[in-house]
């Protein structure tokens, strides 16, 4: 018998806002974080990062954390401050999603090596919670916040944790925006999902946890159906052309969470607004059957957040759906896909929102499909 | 039922003061030199994209390989139905720092994409994926060493949950230059096999000793 995974309580830390109401805010006010920057090496470039010396305040001992490690404290410690849950207790497990972790620490030659490595990271984490077990790290590129969700959905199936701590973040490093740079995909304006005139990725850097629990909570909750991944097995860096890589992930999403295409009221997609991630997603919608849905990405409003991007958008989903409104897709002005889709282009309140699905696709070729359903 | 190892591959340094490397599989156990081009002609690979990766994909290409060759695996299996489930503890480290180098001088700023795709935890599980079309579940596990609970508990999901039917699970770790390598092909007990080893966490650990 399949558990019911709810989502108990949640945070997001972005530029665009430093809690998750604050987002969503912005997101419906069609607001971006996303600015121009400049230096010699890119030229200017568009980015969404935190100002310089932005103190999270609320972390102890500060100067024993990295920027990055004061990011997953703090926007733990907000996912926590509203429940009685004590993270030092047995029954609580985290599981850590990022790509690159203390990379920035890399140029720091007095930084300690060993805490480049993200498990090393995760453990000094989770250490200032006096967690008791042994976290888990996922790094599976830009699917790595939906795979932690995944993981953790699939734990709470065999264990007896009653809560599972889910927390992603990652930094617009020059590390990371040189490579986006190198790549020639960084987008020369702030990016627009699904346009016409879309020309590249803008990156972001942010953090986004989710506490997730099979005890219903008594308000009206959302719940998870299913989490899956699949490899498109094509190329290291570009996704498949047809998106079936994507929409095998979708369809057995569906079929976990016995929910029909028309059932889906809305698409969270990755939306990086490259040409082919954006083509290939509409496709892979296509394929799937969903043709009724809704669709945005948040892309334009924050940038692409890579390892914490699967779930920040799942939270800010998880919010549309109780919120009923839908999230404009910023950036948006005409189709830009061979496959029309419902771009979402102003908050929309005049629709029950009950199901809604979250994609994710990353380098090295993984895809994966979320999909959470509101509970009354 | 049971899951089994039905294939696997352990690659590590020969011994402490000896620059080689022991391979040990199903099949063989041999000492080999640390040399990539001889590994590619010995295991006639014949795939030349072989070269342009960094030597953690290197390693896992070598190791797929020594389960897989003259092994038929997919046998009544489609791509989708077999999963991947892998693990290191640096990431991509030493290919972090060799990337690093060429962005680090700001006057000889010159980032190159062609390293720059392989500074991820991943990269090596998506070489794997592509050259033997595995299109399946596919997780990417950090750990400071081998999380052979992980490994187990996850993989052991997917098949109860009848997500995949077969799964390439393992740890492929690269450091100062040195892999520390185990790669095993799990299945369902379906068939009937010569030896058989079961998929648990302590297996994985007699086979990683």
């Amino acid at each position: 018998m399949k558990k019911n995974v709810y989502i108990l309580s949640d945070s997001v830390i972005t530029p665009l806002g430093l809690t998750t109401q604050e987002n969503l805010e912005q997101l419906y006010a069609g607001a971006t974080a996303i600015k121009p920057y400049s230096n010699e090496q890119f030229g200017t470039y568009y980015t969404s990062r935190f100002e310089e010396g932005l103190v999270l305040s609320s972390v102890k001992d500060a100067d024993l954390f990295t920027k990055i490690e004061r990011l997953f404290i703090a926007s733990i410690e907000q996912a926590l401050a509203s429940l009685s849950i004590h993270a030092d207790q047995a029954h609580v497990l985290f599981v850590f999603a990022s790509t690159k972790g203390n990379i920035d620490q890399l140029e720091n030659s007095a930084f300690d090596r060993n805490r480049l490595r993200i498990g090393v990271m995760a453990n000094h984490i989770a250490n200032y919670f006096a967690n008791p077990n042994k976290p888990i790290v996922v790094s599976n590129a830009c699917i790595s916040g939906v795979q932690a969700i995944e993981y953790a959905y699939q734990e709470l199936q065999r264990t007896t944790y009653k809560y599972i701590i889910v927390t992603g973040a990652d930094l617009a490093s020059d590390f990371v925006l040189s490579g986006f740079y190198s790549f020639q995909a960084m987008s020369p304006f702030a990016c627009k999902p699904f346009d016409k005139d879309r020309a590249g990725v803008s990156i972001g850097e942010g953090c986004g946890t989710l506490i997730l629990t099979t005890e219903k909570p008594d308000k009206e909750a959302i719940e998870i159906l299913a989490v899956t991944s699949s490899n498109d097995a094509n190329h290291l860096s570009g996704p498949s052309r047809t998106g079936d890589g994507l929409s095998n992930a979708i369809l057995s999403a569906m079929k976990e969470a016995d929910v029909k295409p028309q059932q889906i009221d809305v698409i969270s997609a990755h939306g990086t607004a490259t040409m082919y991630n954006d083509e290939m997603e509409s496709l892979a919608f296509q394929t799937a059957e969903i043709t009724e849905a809704c669709v945005y990405s948040v892309k334009g409003n924050i940038g692409h957040t890579l390892g914490a991007a699967g779930i920040i958008e799942t939270i800010y989903l998880a919010h549309s759906l109780q919120e009923n409104t839908t999230i404009p897709s910023l950036g948006y002005r005409e189709q830009g896909t061979s496959i029309s889709l419902n771009i979402s282009t102003k908050p929309m309140k005049d629709k029950e929102l009950t199901v809604g699905l979250k994609t994710a696709s990353g380098f090295g070729g993984g895809n994966s499909a979320l999909i959470l359903k509101k509970k009354k | 039922m049971t899951n089994i190892i039905s294939r696997f591959c352990r690659i590590k340094k020969a011994s402490s003061n000896d620059a080689r490397l022991l391979i040990h599989t199903t099949d063989i156990e041999e000492q080999i030199d640390i040399d990539f081009t001889s590994v590619y002609k010995h295991l006639e690979i014949d795939y030349p994209k072989f070269f342009k990766m960094d030597d953690l994909s290197k390693y896992g290409i070598i190791a797929a390989e020594y389960l897989f060759k003259n092994y038929d695996w997919k046998h009544d299996y489609n791509n989708t139905e077999i999963g991947i489930i892998m693990s290191n503890a640096s990431g991509s480290l030493e290919t972090d720092l060799e990337f690093h180098k060429t962005i680090n001088n700001k006057e000889l700023f010159f980032p190159s994409p062609a390293i720059f795709v392989y500074t991820l935890s991943n990269i090596v599980m998506g070489e794997i994926c592509i050259k033997h079309k595995i299109k399946g579940e596919n997780m990417f596990l950090l750990a400071e060493t081998i999380p052979v609970e992980q490994l187990t508990n996850y993989a052991s999901d997917l098949f109860n949950a009848d997500k995949i039917r077969a799964a390439v699970v393992g740890w492929v770790e690269l450091r100062n230059g040195i892999p520390d390598v185990l790669l095993m092909y799990v299945e369902k007990q379906t068939r009937t096999v010569e030896q058989t080893m079961e998929f648990s966490a302590k297996q994985i650990e007699l086979l990683y000793r």
